[in-house]
């Protein structure tokens, strides 16, 4: 590695933190300014002794100034510490379901990009090669149909029909109860081969499908669409009429062709992986998918300021080290980038 | 001896028609060649000259089958290579190669020189190491040198004429009989063509190489090439040995080409204006294709298209004036 590189991934580390304090700013306030409070949310009435609530609130450190607060977890943050989950069950360190739910989330957004990377890929390089044709039509008619479509509603109707109707899949959680798992990375797949827990590997692949699908499907739109112009692209450039000059098979021909319009895509990788998560959250609760979009509602309802900032941070951090990895590789892949 | 014969060549497009248009099964060609023939002899450089649009390149892809042409006979060394299946057409382009206008999009931005220049050689079976050794020869048969370090470096690292180098190394590698040269100086710098052209000039005399060349510019149809062809829409409207026909020639419109090329002396003035813009060719003039726009036309020219007739040894017009 060149020291340029050493540079650039030192200064491109250092503009996340911009980026996470501006998110935590964000979350801090709109938390405060909606109505309710963690301790009310976990009594569940107005009705109680002001005492009472005086004292819950001094436990929870929520009778501090607004500033006081918001330092106060920045200051946590800076160390690497979470918090604690203000409302019910109350004193939980955050980080600790952070560890428990982001493997689930993971899991799903590895699936569900692998899924649309390859239908991206398929459909948008027949797309280019058949252009002009009624194949390239309903390619991109399919583009424009999956980038529209609303998560929910779609994940709803493939549970009805995988689910409730064809009973071949199950339609929500991560692995049947009846089977054991022994998790090391809470990554049940991976677990469940490390293991050599076959019913396991089943039962959790059985369970990923139907939501990867979702999310993987929805996804997959946009990468159509960019696969397909920049293959149109690319194709018609004179090194690839070189290749047929030269008598080189013309899968081979559309490998090249695959290979050079790539660049453009991993850009696209990046910028989705955050709607990825974001696809992630709604894509959790149809399934009842216990990760951190399903963690995330269920914390609003309860106003638990701590465990939102906290869940809110670490996302911001995570996408920002994935766009950070997506331009290396950037670099790696083109020649002509220079850091 | 005939390497390359072209016989009745035609290269149509369908066009993107309207849905009631379809419903009807109304069909509409472009024209971009129509019906050419000519012949390259072995060792020649044969130019083919004419303005954007008249179908030069589909002509010279045609030839080569980059384009799949609609009807006619491209004959290679007694093979008529439109009858070829895929594998058989797949051997036998090795020994016919292309050199193209662009140098930027010609090479492929993601494969170092050495590589570009070797891939040809590997596609047609030669092992890595001996691929190696001819890459680093043919760069310096080109003037690439230092060759070591030219066969490291990246085309983006290269200017246009050094690229340029590098894909006429890239045809020539395969130590082809026949090579298409479209607009191949067109985009180099000025004070860089001759070069090049010089450069092309060796590897014929060297390899006796046949050579389609296409261009715009007389002055570099004159510099290398042995016979020229004029075309006009889609069609050859004169044709004979360059210097005859740019000293001598006989069709209103190679004449108004000409015409129209700067000389620092000007010798002669054919005196004829050709007015208008070419017409497309999904409906192109009935009769003579200049008709519209020719100031000699007449009643017949309007009406029968003229055919391509020997005027003298060797000098073919197709004009019912001459």
């Amino acid at each position: 590695m060149s020291r340029g590189i050493v540079q650039y991934i030192i200064l491109r580390a250092l503009m996340i933190i911009p980026t996470v304090l501006v998110l935590y700013t964000i979350v801090f306030l709109f938390m405060r300014v909606l109505p309710g409070n963690p301790i009310l949310a976990v009594v569940g009435t107005k009705n109680i002794p002001p005492e009472q609530m005086k004292h819950l609130m001094h436990i929870a450190g929520l009778d501090k100034p607004l500033y006081v607060q918001y330092f106060d977890y920045l200051w946590q943050l800076l160390h690497g510490n979470f918090g604690v989950t203000l409302a019910f069950p109350m004193g939980v360190p955050v980080s600790d379901y952070l560890k428990l739910r982001f493997p689930a989330t993971l899991e799903l957004t590895i699936w569900s990009f692998t899924i649309s990377i390859i239908i991206g890929l398929i459909t948008g390089t027949i797309g280019a090669i058949k252009k002009g044709t009624i194949v390239d039509t309903s390619m991109r008619l399919y583009s424009i149909i999956a980038y529209t479509l609303f998560i929910p509603w779609f994940g709803m109707i493939l549970q009805y029909i995988f689910g409730v109707w064809l009973h071949v899949l199950p339609t929500s959680g991560r692995i049947s109860p009846n089977v054991n798992l022994h998790t090391i990375t809470g990554l049940y797949v991976l677990d469940s081969i490390i293991t050599e827990n076959w019913p396991a590997l089943v039962s959790s692949v059985k369970h990923l499908i139907l939501p990867s699908l979702t999310l993987g499907i929805v996804l997959s739109g946009a990468y159509t669409r960019i696969v397909r112009n920049n293959m149109v692209e690319v194709l018609n450039q004179d090194f690839i009429r070189a290749y047929k000059a030269r008598g080189v098979k013309d899968w081979k021909i559309t490998w090249y062709a695959l290979k050079n319009a790539f660049i453009p895509i991993i850009t696209l990788m990046g910028l989705q992986f955050a709607i990825l998560l974001g696809g992630a959250i709604l894509t959790e609760t149809t399934f009842n998918w216990p990760g951190m979009g399903t963690f995330i509602i269920d914390r609003i309802e309860y106003r638990d300021y701590n465990a939102i900032q906290g869940t809110v941070v670490f996302f911001a951090f995570f996408v920002g080290l994935i766009s950070l990895i997506v331009d290396l590789i950037y670099a790696l892949l083109d020649p002509r980038v220079k850091y | 001896m005939e390497l390359v014969q072209v016989r009745n060549l035609k290269t149509y497009f369908p066009v993107r028609i309207g849905i009631i248009d379809a419903l009807k099964r109304k069909k509409l060609f472009v024209r971009a060649v129509d019906g050419v023939s000519f012949s390259i002899k072995r060792g020649e450089v044969f130019g083919l000259i004419g303005e954007s649009g008249c179908g030069k390149t589909t002509l010279s892809r045609s030839v080569l089958r980059l384009i799949e042409p609609t009807e006619g006979e491209v004959i290679f060394n007694g093979i008529n290579i439109l009858k070829l299946n895929d594998e058989e057409m797949r051997k036998i382009r090795k020994s016919m190669q292309i050199i193209f206008q662009d140098p930027y999009s010609s090479l492929n931005p993601k494969m170092k020189i050495g590589e570009i220049i070797a891939h040809p050689l590997i596609i047609h079976g030669m092992d890595k190491k001996e691929a190696k050794e001819q890459v680093l020869q043919m760069l310096g048969k080109v003037g690439l040198t230092p060759e070591k370090e030219f066969y490291e470096r990246y085309p983006h690292q290269l200017s246009g004429g050094q690229r340029q180098r590098v894909a006429i190394a890239r045809a020539m590698v395969l130590n082809p009989e026949f090579v298409v040269a479209d607009e191949a100086v067109s985009m180099i710098d000025v004070s860089m063509r001759a070069s090049i052209i010089e450069l092309l000039e060796e590897f014929r005399r060297m390899y006796n190489l046949s050579m389609l060349f296409v261009t715009h510019d007389i002055a570099i149809a004159r510099l290398i090439t042995n016979r020229t062809a004029v075309m006009y829409l889609g069609k050859i409207v004169e044709l004979s040995e360059t210097k005859t026909l740019i000293d001598n020639p006989l069709h209103p419109y190679s004449r108004a080409l000409i015409n129209a090329a700067p000389t620092i002396s000007r010798k002669k003035d054919f005196k004829v204006k050709i007015k208008g813009e070419v017409p497309n060719a999904i409906n192109p003039p009935e009769g003579c294709r200049l008709s519209n726009r020719c100031p000699f036309a007449s009643e017949i020219c309007k009406k029968e298209e003229p055919e391509l007739v020997e005027v003298e040894k060797g000098h073919f017009v197709a004009c019912h004036m001459t």
